[in-house]
């Protein structure tokens, strides 16, 4: 595949970026890519060999490999050009708000220590959890309504899938109780 | 509300009692494999016969699928001394054990029974030039690039064809074994005629067959099969007897008179008439053996499994 | 044709008994309800029902599980519209759409698109499957790898030309995706790869949690990082609840052409919804009078991908009834569901049991109505979801994901990488690069190297064998002048965008 030379379909718009220096983000990411390629090219030299196959199993891991370093190192050599990636544009958010990487942490520290509760303390507890620390993130801050809600959520869910599906969801907590 | 209604059917569905005439053993019955599957299916009907007939109540079978089932068999291990836990195995988990270098073997869980099983074959497309079995081995001496089809790299399959061309003196690190992802694929390869032969259970083909569509050269049973009008390898000259078996293992550390138990309850299972209709509808061979006679064959075929994998050239 | 018409006809007055259209209601309503979650679809609801249903009749139960499998791709769109998260792998590009006009407030005309669209292709394609299946099937399985491997080639060129800013970053996604889809145990040689040692990746990491990780978590993520203070705190709904003149009139040529290829691709072994809802999607783009709504909420990209979709659900059962032969995850759980009673589809079924395949094939037809009837009067009911505050919207639509997730394979592990696809996501949508291409390359990367090695196995290595069939010359081809033909028109007329 000859790459880059492709232009997007249809034609993007025509606005080339502001020169407004090196973006260190940017760089980081670009770099990011290619240390990518490189880790995946050393994985794919452990693949063992196996059976008697026309094409073994390291074929499409090198090609895959080769391709994300080369990609990767394109995207570098546009990055150091001056280049920058404009965060995308969600019907929710603000383009001009200056992004705040608190409400993104809670709810990933929510829906992680969720996750680990999940099988101790059951999974209503859990995912209680987890729906508590997005709404909360989201601005929502009548903790008692939206602790309520949470449970009754989580509860409802719970119910069907258990009850209607016969899914096996860990109990924890309401071991007898449901 | 729609939601509800759907629910509330889905509950009167699920909720099928079964007669209470059941003792008091209780049993939970892990498939190592997703829903649908070989392995779940048995899980499955084992559970409504032991219901129905009340050798056991509650039955209660949950999945954990993953590798082959060893992500299941390393649980079961951990549940050491549960009496009241099963898992369904069977011959292609022996195969993952080797394949996947599990930490967990065999040797380290209880064998209680084996139940049922399947045997494989090879089928040409009709309008292949191979007659016979002998035909097509000395078609394949002559040239063993010959596309051989079938499912995934190192199980039965293809252990199967590993056992054919050992026995007709081709070379094993030199075969062309073309894997597909599902018995679907097979079919289809060889129906298209882009294979010179496939090998699946007898199940898959058995429609095909029957329509004249695919031409069976030969099953991998030791005896001529009631109902099944393909001959055996073993009666034309080459000594290969495989069946793609399934069965129960419990966990380890277990007692004499746990074991004893639920030995007992899988003699009851087989024994029942509502057992024996199952395995007629679902067109299951019955490879029922259980306690020490099972133990022995177990290590055997690891032994077995073992040997093939390293002429394929999976396992080292 | 004649007998096909009268066997139809006998097959109405089997489906047509009250009890029998009862179990079909029931399908279609819990076929709905589970395709709405993300990770449990028909396949897995077929299966679990598999041993609840052994004591009902056959005909029966086949009507009510060809109820639960088109309910499922109905459940499937509208998940993907209001709440973006595809849970099954056919209705990703649904999202991309759909969910942009959800968020216009246009979520009803999206929802009454998918349903009405759907329902076409599901008529159409079950009418082919009437009268035309035998032939069909003889077709399909002559279909060689080298040309399934080349039709990918296609989805993967126009997709990562069609997706974001740039191709250099469609690119990078699209290989992101395909490393992904590299991770587990190679079916063809039985060796791990990238696994880290650990036995829960030895199968792969499963797509949905790929899908969810980077649609549904990397946005929440993102939209939490930059949330809009100022504005309402719900979206607005259009006032019009359903679908406007305009709507009807940019709706059907899409629906008609996402059939004619989402169909053959069902009965393709190993062919798949997702190609043609890709390549439905590309199509309608290029051909569509408004090419720059697309990405912002087209109605054309909801109506022919959703139509693809459906149309290779009705195609799937062609090669499952004739030849019994079982083409995706769901056909080959009801190919367990037709030996559960000891019946084995193929050439003869229709001769064995004609009574039984016919009930089918007149239940799919009532199936349809049924969804229709269910889901168009719902749409705008199904819409007033988003009037939900949006720190409850969202925190749902994560419990929600969480739980289709873990479902999966009950293990927490499924939910830790849930989480680093999330954050991922977040990073994709920070540094511009578009989601798309990697979904793509990770449901689409397997396939194409299984076809690409299994091609050159079953020639013994030789590579002329992508030469040998006209069909798979003519694909690469295809490919070829889509990567190529509009760099040259663009040189050509450099200024006349």
């Amino acid at each position: 595949m000859s790459d880059s030379t492709v232009p997007p379909i249809p034609p993007a718009p025509a606005a080339p970026s502001e020169r407004r220096g090196l973006s260190v983000p940017d760089l980081l990411v670009a770099l990011g890519v290619v240390l990518l390629g490189a880790l995946l090219l050393a994985g794919t030299l452990r693949i063992p060999f196996g059976i008697n196959a026309v094409v073994g199993p390291r074929v499409v891991p090198l090609i895959v490999s080769v391709g994300t370093l080369l990609l990767g190192t394109l995207l570098t050599v546009n990055v150091l050009r001056g280049g920058r990636a404009e965060p995308a544009a969600e019907e929710d958010t603000d383009p001009d708000a200056q992004p705040d990487l608190r409400q993104p942490g809670l709810i990933l520290g929510g829906f992680l220590l969720g996750a680990a509760l999940l099988q101790p303390l059951g999974f209503v507890i859990g995912t209680a959890l987890m729906y508590f620390s997005v709404g909360f993130a989201f601005g929502e801050r009548r903790a008692p309504l939206l602790a309520g809600v949470a449970l009754a959520v989580a509860l409802v869910t719970y119910v069907v899938f258990t009850r209607g599906l016969g899914l096996t969801l860990p109990a924890g907590l309401l071991r007898g109780v449901l | 509300m729609n939601v509800k209604t759907a629910a509330l059917a889905l509950s009167v569905l699920l909720s099928t009692a079964a007669p209470a005439t059941a003792q008091n053993l209780n049993l939970r019955v892990m498939a190592p494999a997703s829903p649908g599957g070989g392995w779940d299916q048995t899980s499955r009907a084992l559970q409504t016969v032991m219901q129905d007939e009340g050798i056991a109540k509650p039955v209660q079978v949950f999945n954990v699928p993953g590798a082959g089932g060893t992500i299941g068999l390393a649980q079961l291990y951990n549940s050491r001394g549960d009496g009241n836990l099963l898992m369904t195995m069977g011959l292609v988990m022996v195969g993952a054990i080797q394949t996947n270098s599990s930490k967990v073997d065999l040797s380290r869980v209880t064998p209680i029974a084996r139940l049922t099983g399947e045997y494989e074959v090879i089928v040409v497309p009709a309008s292949s030039p191979h007659k016979t079995l002998a035909d097509l081995a000395a078609a394949w001496k002559a040239n063993p690039a010959l596309a051989f089809a079938g499912g995934s790299a190192g199980g039965t399959d293809h252990m199967l064809v590993g056992l054919f061309a050992k026995a007709a003196g081709v070379d094993t690190r030199k075969m062309n074994y073309v894997p597909f992802s599902g018995g679907g694929e097979t079919l289809a390869a060889v129906l298209g005629n882009q294979v010179a032969a496939g090998v699946a259970g007898y199940g898959e083909f058995e429609a095909q067959i029957k329509a004249g569509k695919l031409r069976a050269l030969g099953i991998s049973a030791a005896k001529a099969q009631t109902g099944i009008p393909v001959p055996t390898m073993k009666s034309q000259g080459f000594n290969v007897d495989l069946a793609n078996w399934r069965g129960i293992v419990a966990p380890p550390g277990i007692s004499g008179s746990q074991k004893a138990t639920l030995v007992s309850a899988m003699d009851k299972l087989h024994a029942s008439k509502a057992w024996k209709d199952t395995l007629k509808t679902r067109n299951w061979t019955d490879l029922y053996m259980s306690g020490s006679r099972f133990d022995v064959f177990l290590k055997l075929e690891a032994v077995r499994t073992r040997e093939i994998l390293k002429d394929i050239g999976l396992v080292k | 044709m004649i007998e096909a018409v009268t066997s139809l006809l006998a097959g109405f007055e089997t489906a047509l008994t009250p009890l029998n259209l009862l179990w079909a209601l029931i399908g279609v309503t819990l076929g709905t309800l589970v395709g709405v979650l993300p990770g449990i679809g028909p396949a897995l609801t077929v299966a679990l029902l598999l041993p609840v249903t052994a004591k009902l009749p056959p005909v029966s139960a086949f009507i009510m599980f060809a109820g639960i499998y088109y309910g499922g791709m109905f459940g499937g769109s509208t998940t993907s519209i209001l709440l973006n998260t595809p849970g099954e792998s056919s209705s990703i590009i649904t999202a991309l759409e759909g969910n942009k006009m959800a968020r216009k407030g246009r979520a009803a005309a999206a929802l009454a698109t998918a349903a009405i669209g759907s329902f076409v292709a599901g008529t159409i394609g079950t009418i082919l499957l009437t009268f035309a299946a035998p032939a069909i099937a003889d077709v399909a399985v002559m279909i060689p790898p080298s040309a399934k491997f080349a039709l990918i080639m296609l989805a993967f060129v126009t997709i990562s030309a069609t997706f974001g800013a740039s191709p250099l970053r469609g690119l990078i996604s699209l290989f992101l995706g395909l490393s992904i889809g590299l991770i587990g145990t190679d079916l063809q040689s039985g060796q791990a790869r990238f696994t880290l040692g650990r036995p829960e990746l030895l199968d792969g990491i499963e797509f949905v949690t790929v899908v969810i990780g980077l649609f549904a978590v990397g946005e929440t993520l993102f939209v939490a990082s930059r949330l809009r203070k100022d504005k309402a705190n719900v979206i607005k709904l259009d006032g019009n609840a359903s679908m406007t003149r305009e709507d009807w009139r940019r709706s059907w040529k899409p629906w008609l052409r996402g059939t004619a290829l989402g169909f053959p691709f069902g009965a393709i072994p190993a062919g798949g919804a997702e190609i043609p809802t890709f390549l439905s999607y590309t199509l309608e783009r290029r051909l569509s009078k408004h090419p720059e709504e697309f990405g912002k909420g087209a109605i054309e990209g909801v109506a022919g991908p959703e139509a693809a979709n459906n149309a290779s659900a009705a195609g799937v059962l062609v090669p499952l009834l004739t030849l019994g032969l079982p083409t995706s995850a769901t056909a080959a759980i009801l190919l367990a569901a037709f030996q559960q009673y000891g019946l084995q589809p193929g050439p003869l079924l229709f001769v064995t049991n004609g009574e039984l395949v016919w009930g089918l094939i007149a239940s799919l037809y009532i199936g349809n109505v049924m969804l229709l009837a269910l889901n168009l009067p719902l749409a705008p009911v199904w819409a007033r979801l988003l009037l939900i505050p949006r720190p409850f919207l969202y925190a749902g639509i994560l419990v929600f994901s969480t739980v289709g997730v873990y479902s999966l394979n009950n293990s927490v592990f499924d939910l830790i990488l849930l989480a680093i696809f999330g954050v991922i996501g977040y990073g994709m949508r920070r540094f511009d690069f578009p989601v798309t291409p990697a979904i793509i390359g990770v449901i689409l990367g397997p396939v194409a190297e299984s076809q690409f090695r299994t091609a050159l196995q079953q020639s013994n290595g030789d590579p002329t064998i992508f030469l040998q069939s006209p069909l798979t010359v003519c694909i690469l081809l295809t490919a070829l002048a889509a990567l190529i033909v509009p760099a040259i028109l663009k040189a050509r007329a450099p200024r006349r965008v």
